[in-house]
């Protein structure tokens, strides 16, 4: 599995235009996931381009989607690739949001010292995570999906307890004229600046697992953890450093979400770790460990994007969405699947 | 020595406990309803409930749901243990009779007295409770079409759960278009959007992109002020001469109606739900006074641009 991925990405970037090597660049992990998000695009625009879904601001607005899960699922992803889960992600989010949303507008704190207070507490909730799972060796989704239960908890309690409520608003006038809040609430062009954002981290965590020894050390982790051992890979400082990465990367969501809307939300967010993971699955990461791409997982989290908002420009009932909604990733994984086995068919491409 | 110290706090401790448990015993109301305590509608009933226990030198408790809004075999569960703790009375929301009524006569029948609240206003004779102090959904909704016929809209986008999800949002979806006198449509949120206040924008400026006959857009309840106020804005001059109004008031309603973005919000006075039971039970309890109307409304109120700064003065 791994030489048929070095041979493909080598014969890929050589630039080799015969069908051979088209086809075996197809067979990197996140191209596949390409092709699925393409057919589903081009469903909704032949489908619902005339209703309005190709215009800016609906594109802009599936795109927002598409970023709120693709930040976290790019390093989930390198989680999933080391072999674990963080079902905690969307309890982070509430938490973090909660945290800067207390702090900048009821305590009146500057947006950098609410922004950093935030990322100390997802800095510490990353590190009790990989502690947990490194330490007692228990399933990775019992011990997140534990933390998903205190930090919801604790977001909506400890709101409560503070201003009498589970949300917080007016983030924008309490940080008007601080210039960190320009990273977070303006817009590039037609486009919300979280589509810079979302596009640079997947960079960042595609480079760190192609491109680093760190990367490699991913991949050895989750393709076989005592053997990685052996070979002196520290393997549990991988882990805690990876759910310290995915705490970090809620906290950016939290922000964005934030000026977004105008509003923190202690029960934002619920149900986006499973967004997060099926954004990684369609993009070609292997719930098994060992085998994912964060590029991948960009074209899974945009064809949820896609589908969230798109569904509202055919001409079902509303009431269907969760149908199509599982229809649609459906159909995504499993021509992403027969595009992947047919690319990697002996004499079809591949080696 | 040491069993003399460790009989000396005994004893202590049994003075204590037994002092507070004997002559100075508060009476103690329980309060189980349908919904978690993080709902931003129920946190506001959550504070009246204590501001009248602080108020009246009774002991109240709050049991909610854990998930979801409404699952009535949990709030049935709730409820049994309630009784079970012996309290003095009982306020308790019926959302769902059909499962939820034979438990509440049990409470009754023990001799615990009953009042209903927020929803189940017809059953107060069928489980024997003293009264029910709640909200009348269908006139919310009714309340605030006759805003928008005054306003003069013609065609409404109703920001609504799915049909069916919750029986309240229904009702007051229902009042709405019965009241309205133009035409209405639906941006029915998926329930697993409902707590995300960036999808509900994305989706209501589907609709909107949909339809540009659309001239007015009224918020089902506190859910989705925060995401309207978006659409507005992003709208810009389209939003400016569209009406906007909503049931229940947040603080992102009170800005914008100061703003003068908003052109009205319907304040349920949710509070007073979670105050007048526990002075109609103390009432009760202590002096036998009986609540002589089996049924007390408590909103809802308009609240618009003119009147908000009263309003914004109270602490609910």
């Amino acid at each position: 599995m791994e030489a048929l991925h070095v041979n493909a990405f080598q014969s890929g970037i050589r630039g080799n235009m015969s069908a051979k090597g088209v086809v075996s660049v197809l067979a990197r992990p996140e191209l596949t996931a390409v092709v699925g998000t393409i057919i589903v695009f081009v469903f909704f625009a032949v489908f619902t381009g005339q209703a309005g879904f190709l215009t800016l601001p609906m594109t802009r607005n599936y795109l927002e989607v598409g970023a709120e899960i693709g930040i976290i699922a790019a390093p989930v992803t390198l989680l999933m690739v080391a072999g674990e889960f963080d079902l905690s992600v969307g309890s982070m989010v509430a938490a973090s949001e909660a945290i800067m949303g207390y702090l900048a507008v009821d305590s009146g704190w500057p947006l950098p010292a609410a922004l950093a207070a935030a990322l100390v507490v997802a800095t510490v909730v990353g590190t009790i995570n990989g502690f947990l799972v490194v330490k007692t060796k228990l399933p990775s989704f019992i011990i997140t999906l534990a933390m998903l239960f205190i930090l919801r908890g604790a977001a909506q309690g400890g709101l409560r307890m503070l201003v009498g409520t589970s949300t917080v608003d007016g983030i924008r006038d309490a940080t008007v004229g601080d210039p960190l809040a320009v990273l977070f609430a303006s817009s590039i062009g037609p486009f919300s600046i979280s589509l810079v954002w979302w596009i640079l981290v997947t960079m960042l965590a595609a480079w760190l697992l192609e491109k680093t020894a760190f990367g490699n050390w991913i991949y050895a982790t989750g393709g076989d953890q005592r053997a990685a051992v052996r070979l002196g890979i520290p393997v549990k400082k991988v882990k805690i450093l990876l759910y310290i990465a995915v705490a970090v990367s809620t906290t950016l969501v939290a922000a964005l979400d934030m000026y977004a809307i105008n509003q923190s939300d202690a029960n934002a967010a619920v149900g986006r770790e499973f967004e997060v993971v099926t954004a990684a699955v369609i993009g070609g990461a292997l719930l098994t460990g060992g085998y994912g791409s964060p590029i991948g997982s960009l074209f899974g989290a945009l064809l949820f994007g896609m589908v969230d908002q798109g569904f509202f420009f055919t001409p079902l009932p509303d009431v269907w969405f969760m149908t199509f909604l599982g229809l649609m990733l459906l159909a995504a994984v499993l021509i992403n699947n027969y595009a992947r086995l047919q690319a990697m068919k002996p004499g079809g491409g591949g080696s | 020595m040491m069993i003399k110290k460790l009989a000396f706090v005994t004893i202590l401790l049994a003075l204590v406990f037994g002092f507070e448990g004997g002559a100075f015993a508060k009476p103690t109301f329980i309060m189980v309803t349908h919904s978690p305590a993080s709902d931003t509608y129920w946190a506001s009933v959550i504070k009246g409930l204590e501001q009248a226990g602080v108020d009246l030198g009774v002991k109240v408790q709050y049991r909610g749901i854990e998930n979801n809004l409404n699952d009535p075999n949990q709030q049935r569960r709730n409820l049994e243990a309630a009784i079970a703790a012996k309290p003095d009375g009982v306020i308790v929301s019926d959302p769902t009779p059909a499962s939820l009524n034979a438990t509440i006569k049990k409470a009754a029948d023990a001799g615990i007295p009953v009042i209903i609240v927020n929803q189940g206003g017809d059953q107060v004779a069928n489980v024997g409770a003293l009264a029910f102090v709640g909200d009348d959904p269908g006139k919310q909704g009714a309340m605030g079409a006759a805003q928008f016929n005054a306003l003069g809209s013609k065609h409404a986008l109703i920001i609504t759960a799915p049909i069916g999800a919750l029986s309240f949002l229904d009702a007051r979806t229902n009042g709405f278009k019965k009241a309205f006198a133009g035409t209405s449509a639906l941006a029915e949120i998926p329930m697993t959007d409902f707590n995300n206040s960036n999808r509900i924008k994305t989706i209501t400026e589907s609709q909107l992109q949909k339809d540009p006959s659309i001239d007015a857009v009224f918020s089902i309840g506190g859910c989705c002020i925060a995401a309207m106020t978006q659409v507005r804005a992003d709208l810009g001059d389209r939003g400016k001469e569209m009406h906007w109004g909503t049931i229940d008031v947040t603080a992102a309603a009170t800005t914008s109606l100061k703003a003068r973005e908003l052109d009205f919000a319907l304040d349920a006075q949710q509070y007073a739900q979670g105050y007048y039971p526990v002075v109609m039970l103390a009432l009760y309890v202590r002096q036998a006074i009986q609540p002589a109307e089996p049924v007390l409304i408590t909103g809802p109120i308009v609240i618009t641009p003119n009147n908000v700064n009263r309003f914004a003065a109270s602490s609910r």
